[in-house]
């Protein structure tokens, strides 16, 4: 199956870029203050020259270099962006699968094959170049092209192709082009890496002409995965991304606001919004996502996987007041925005037996005093023992007013 | 709560339910599935009573009693 692969090396900063021009050519740390216990998420290539890389703490990334600029991730932002980028490719394939952010795979041929469903698609072959002028056009951001036989040539491929080119792996090229690979380009753990390494191995040729049988006996299931990928095997489909269903509802601040009472109403006034929508539909929602977008240009996210599915409003209402009551915000809101995902049919609950008891006595007591108003005594009885052990059977029990 | 109520029996020489005359339906006694006497309140208003628990035709069962100083039959669940 031939895979092409889009690729935008770096894109957590390469959208970082985008939103701050003023920062191209500097070293970019991506994951937080250097004061942080954090690892570095992403970091730019003037980073990486001065020894920074991915999963270092923020400390010694700057003990490295002082004068990088660091800022925290901006996970909504980024995952925001990610979308639009899988947007972008959804007119051509309609199986992607949504990799690391920034990197997206899709079925290059005309007969598609894709997890357990197998889609037979009359139509042309996708064309590399188109993709990637498509991808570049829509997010204004270098991307590669790497297309070949299986998942991890493409990938491969898509990793050394140059910026804004596309690279191609010929049909039965496969061990040709990843010989003399690196074995870091594996998909593997680290300790994978670490003992592969202690043996000697340093290209995926090396570790393609070790036979099959040792590999696997040495190393283990993922020890066979990992022989197979550096051999360009790779038959495992592609796994496409679902497209979760949501709801979604915005508030607008004009001028920005800063007190919580405000953004309480208006994250109640949406949450109402949505709910309605929601009951029409017969949904409940397993998943609440609040977002505050600053006037200065941050961002403030917070999301709650709900323990059971709802359509009412108590339980998300009471997490959104308690949060926004004690938020400490960077600078004033400018837009406020809900979303309701995690979707499912109404569902039914099982009701405790003995917590509704409190429940069940509130409102007897109320019903009993309405009747009590209306005729004048309380008409409700309840039996009571008297004299339970009595031979005589109407002396056991006795009729008396019902009192809660 | 439980109060007996007046009942319509036919019974034999013996004083035994042959049949029950209730809500207008006269129903056969089968058999008596149980009789006891109870004795009480001595010191007060004497009470006497012979309950019998019936099995009527149509497999249902009925307590009922007669009230040894009146003579008087009355229905209660005993």
């Amino acid at each position: 199956m031939r895979v092409l692969c889009v690729l935008v090396p770096h894109f957590r900063v390469a959208v970082e870029y985008q939103r701050r021009p003023h920062l191209q050519g500097q070293p970019l740390v991506i994951g937080g203050y250097p004061t942080e216990r954090r690892p570095v998420l992403d970091r730019s290539e003037e980073a990486s020259a001065c020894g920074i890389h991915t999963g270092m703490s923020l400390r010694q990334a700057w003990s490295l270099c002082p004068e990088a600029v660091f800022l925290p991730a901006d996970t909504c932002f980024y995952d925001q962006e990610f979308t639009r980028f899988l947007s972008l490719l959804d007119v051509f394939s309609p199986l992607i699968e949504a990799g690391i952010p920034g990197c997206a795979l899709l079925s290059a041929g005309q007969t598609i094959e894709a997890g357990r469903h197998r889609v037979r698609k009359r139509s042309d072959a996708v064309s590399p170049q188109s993709v990637l002028e498509a991808v570049q056009d829509g997010m204004g951001i270098a991307v590669t092209v790497g297309i070949g036989e299986g998942r991890f040539v493409a990938q491969a491929a898509a990793r050394l192709a140059e910026r804004g080119c596309v690279r191609s792996v010929a049909a039965g090229e496969e061990a040709v082009f990843l010989g003399p690979l690196p074995l870091s380009l594996l998909p593997c753990s680290e300790e994978m890496q670490r003992r592969l390494q202690r043996f000697g191995l340093r290209t995926l040729a090396e570790l393609a002409a070790l036979p099959l049988g040792a590999v696997q006996a040495q190393f283990g299931p993922e020890g066979r995965r990992m022989w197979e990928l550096a051999a360009g095997h790779d038959q495992q489909p592609l796994q496409p991304r679902v497209m979760a269903e949501y709801l979604s509802a915005e508030w607008h601040f004009e001028p920005a606001v800063i007190r919580s009472e405000l953004l309480g109403l208006a994250a109640e006034r949406r949450l109402d919004e949505l709910l309605m929508v929601l009951e029409r539909r017969y949904r409940e929602t397993r998943r609440l996502t609040l977002s505050l977008t600053l006037e200065n240009g941050d961002r403030w996210q917070r999301s709650w996987a709900l323990q059971e599915p709802t359509h009412r409003r108590d339980v998300p209402l009471l997490l959104l007041r308690s949060t926004l009551r004690e938020v400490h915000l960077s600078g004033p809101v400018e837009e406020l925005r809900l979303v309701l995902s995690d979707l499912t049919g109404e569902t039914g609950v099982q009701a405790n037996l003995f917590s509704i008891k409190a429940q069940r006595r509130a409102g007897l007591s109320a019903m009993i005093e309405a009747l009590t108003a209306r005729a004048g005594r309380n008409p409700i009885k309840q039996v009571a023992p008297l004299d339970p052990r009595s031979r005589i059977p109407e002396r056991r029990h006795i009729l008396v007013e019902y009192r809660v | 709560m439980n109060e007996p109520k007046p009942i319509e029996i036919s019974s034999d020489a013996e004083g035994r339910p042959l049949s029950v005359n209730r809500r207008g339906q006269k129903l056969r006694v089968l058999g008596i599935q149980n009789e006891w006497r109870i004795d009480d309140e001595w010191w007060r208003e004497p009470l006497a009573r012979r309950y019998y628990l019936l099995h009527l035709a149509g497999g249902r069962l009925l307590s009922v009693f007669q009230d040894l100083n009146s003579g008087a039959w009355y229905e209660q669940r005993a």
